[in-house]
């Protein structure tokens, strides 16, 4: 069989006057597309990554992926999960988003009683709690990424903040920004690193002190905002706030229990005092034909 | 049924309007990141926080340009630059000009982003485009994933930078006579190298910016010789929208001159607006700004 590129109407390098025509927000089969349509533009955003928890503070989950690109119309798809709130441990990495050749990765985990957890294509990531932050990664066009630092270095993927004293490092700046770090000392005023600002924001680490203890904000996205943490004297406070998603806002932290990062990518906050780390947000694909 | 998305150009049959024969001239504008057939609808420049995109406008067509780079002893890289489109947004983030010393900041809007060109010494480096300076960082990776290049070897025969999308800065003397090396050519250019020591009768001269469409800033601010210590120059810029030059500027005295800026000359040792690299003792990097087609 012969294929003519010049017979396919859809050829173009831009979507320009594309319209939204799917939602996807599970994995499957990929249903809906009119015969014909033989390339789609699609956007995929990864899940975010849960924030961690560890017996004093830990760091906020990074921001999921975001990627945007033509494509030919797969038979399946797969719509990245929010990453798992750490439980002692660190965070989960949230899931990686795919559709046809337009990949995704997911946030990374925030760290914990263990390192942040690793992530891919675009994923932020994860503060640091007793355990190291990490770096953001390489987006989908070869966009470098943020590195770990206080506060988390710029890049489209920012890296996560470390902890310090006083105020954990915040997490980078990106496009899918980093998780914020933890506060290491545990007495005094404390307040946990805020997760970074961007189109996707990261969750906030926590702090955990006998002291007044804040946990950080969860990161301002572009469309929605973070969660505060929470805050109070004594280690039964101090949980940081989800980042703002894609979707939806990020939640608030509660008492020890990091927030859930907001639906689209935000990264979860981070528990404190063997709290559970807050959950990530869930990933998302949207089709343009 | 007719196709729901024929728009024009794009919508027709590609051989109509981008013929495969080289008899012809095309009819589609060569230019590789500047989006043919849409309309400029928003300059923005530092401190705008926010865009009013009509209701209906789904997908733009975004240049952001970050922050060149602070001179101080080399000049500081140009800012870095990226391109494509992306879903509208409210929000947008435009670099400010930089100071003395310091690596540039990043301008972004909905997920098109670009960092700021490399101080000269202090800070963090250059990145995601952002030039190198000799001082500090190399020539930085850009949004696209085109590599960044080397910054030239410093020593008694110092090196000019490498070719990049962020492209290397100049090497930096420390011979008297022997001049402190050219910023490398890139989209977003090198800063020149100076003269570190050069103690001796020999004239020293600095290092000139690289071009690009953020220019270096020169290098400078050296006085080892006695007889004649000189300033390089600063690298021109081009102004995408008009296709005109912008001009660095000369070097006075021992101060390098600044980068020209994606949208602006250079003025003394201040890069020019849109992402300019500052030149040698205290330049400042030129502000960022955004272009949205539509």
């Amino acid at each position: 069989m012969s294929v003519n590129i010049y017979q396919n109407s859809s050829f173009s390098d831009t979507p320009f006057g594309l319209k939204l025509q799917q939602t996807i927000t599970s994995s499957g089969s990929v249903t809906g597309i009119p015969a014909g349509i033989q390339r789609v533009y699609a956007v995929c955003i990864g899940g975010g990554g849960g924030g961690g928890s560890s017996t004093t503070y830990a760091g906020g989950g990074g921001a999921g992926g975001f990627s945007t690109g033509w494509t030919f119309v797969p038979g399946t798809c797969t719509v990245g999960a929010g990453g798992t709130g750490g439980s002692l441990s660190a965070g989960g990495a949230g899931g990686d988003t795919v559709f046809g050749m337009v990949l995704a990765g997911g946030g990374a985990g925030g760290g914990g009683t263990t390192a942040s957890t690793a992530t891919r294509m675009g994923g932020a990531g994860g503060g640091a709690g007793t355990a190291a932050a990490s770096a953001g990664t390489t987006s989908y066009t070869g966009a470098p990424a943020g590195t770990t630092g206080n506060p988390g270095n710029v890049g489209y993927a920012g890296g996560g903040g470390t902890a310090a004293a006083t105020t954990g490092g915040a997490g980078g700046i990106g496009i899918s920004s980093g998780g914020g770090g933890g506060a290491s000392t545990v007495t005094g005023t404390q307040t946990g690193g805020a997760g970074g600002k961007g189109l996707i924001a990261g969750g906030g680490g926590s702090a955990n002190t006998t002291g007044t203890g804040t946990g950080g904000a969860g990161g301002t996205g572009d469309l929605f905002a973070g969660g505060t943490g929470s805050t109070g004297t004594g280690i039964l406070f101090g949980a940081g706030g989800g980042g703002g998603g894609y979707i939806a806002a990020g939640s608030n932290g509660s008492a020890n229990t990091g927030g859930a990062g907001g639906n689209g990518g935000g990264g979860g906050g981070a528990a404190n005092n063997s709290g559970t780390g807050g959950v990530g947000g869930a990933g998302v694909i949207y089709l343009y034909y | 049924m007719a196709n729901p998305i024929r728009r024009g150009e794009s919508g027709s049959q590609v051989s109509s309007w981008h013929v495969s024969s080289n008899t012809v001239t095309p009819n589609q504008q060569t230019s590789f990141i500047l989006p043919h057939g849409l309309t400029l609808r928003h300059t923005v420049n530092a401190g705008t926080t926010s865009v009013t995109i009509p209701a209906g406008i789904t997908w733009v067509y975004a240049i952001c340009v970050g922050s060149g780079g602070g001179g101080a002893y080399a000049g500081g890289g140009g800012g870095g630059v990226a391109w494509g489109w992306t879903l509208a947004n409210s929000t947008c983030v435009v670099a400010s000009t930089t100071s003395n010393n310091q690596s540039g900041s990043y301008t972004r809007y909905g997920h098109i982003i670009a960092g700021g060109g490399s101080g000269s010494a202090g800070n963090a480096g250059g990145f995601l485009g952002g030039g190198g300076s000799a001082a500090q960082s190399n020539g930085a990776t850009n949004y696209w994933g085109m590599p960044g290049g080397a910054n030239g070897t410093n020593g008694a025969s110092p090196t000019i930078g490498r070719i990049g999308s962020g492209a290397g800065g100049g090497g930096i003397s420390s011979a008297n006579g022997i001049a402190g090396s050219n910023g490398a050519d890139g989209i977003s250019a090198g800063g020149g190298g100076y003269c570190q020591t050069g103690a001796g009768a020999l004239a020293n001269v600095s290092g000139n910016g690289g071009n690009g469409l953020t220019g270096g800033g020169g290098g400078g601010n050296t006085t080892g010789s006695t007889t004649s210590n000189l300033g390089g120059n600063g690298g021109n810029g081009l102004n995408i929208l008009t296709g005109a030059i912008t001009t660095g500027a000369s070097y006075s005295g021992i101060f390098g001159g600044g980068g020209g800026g994606i949208a602006g000359n250079a003025s003394g040792q201040n890069g020019g607006l849109g992402g300019g690299g500052g030149g040698s003792n205290a330049g400042t990097g030129g502000a960022g700004i955004l272009y949205i087609f539509y």
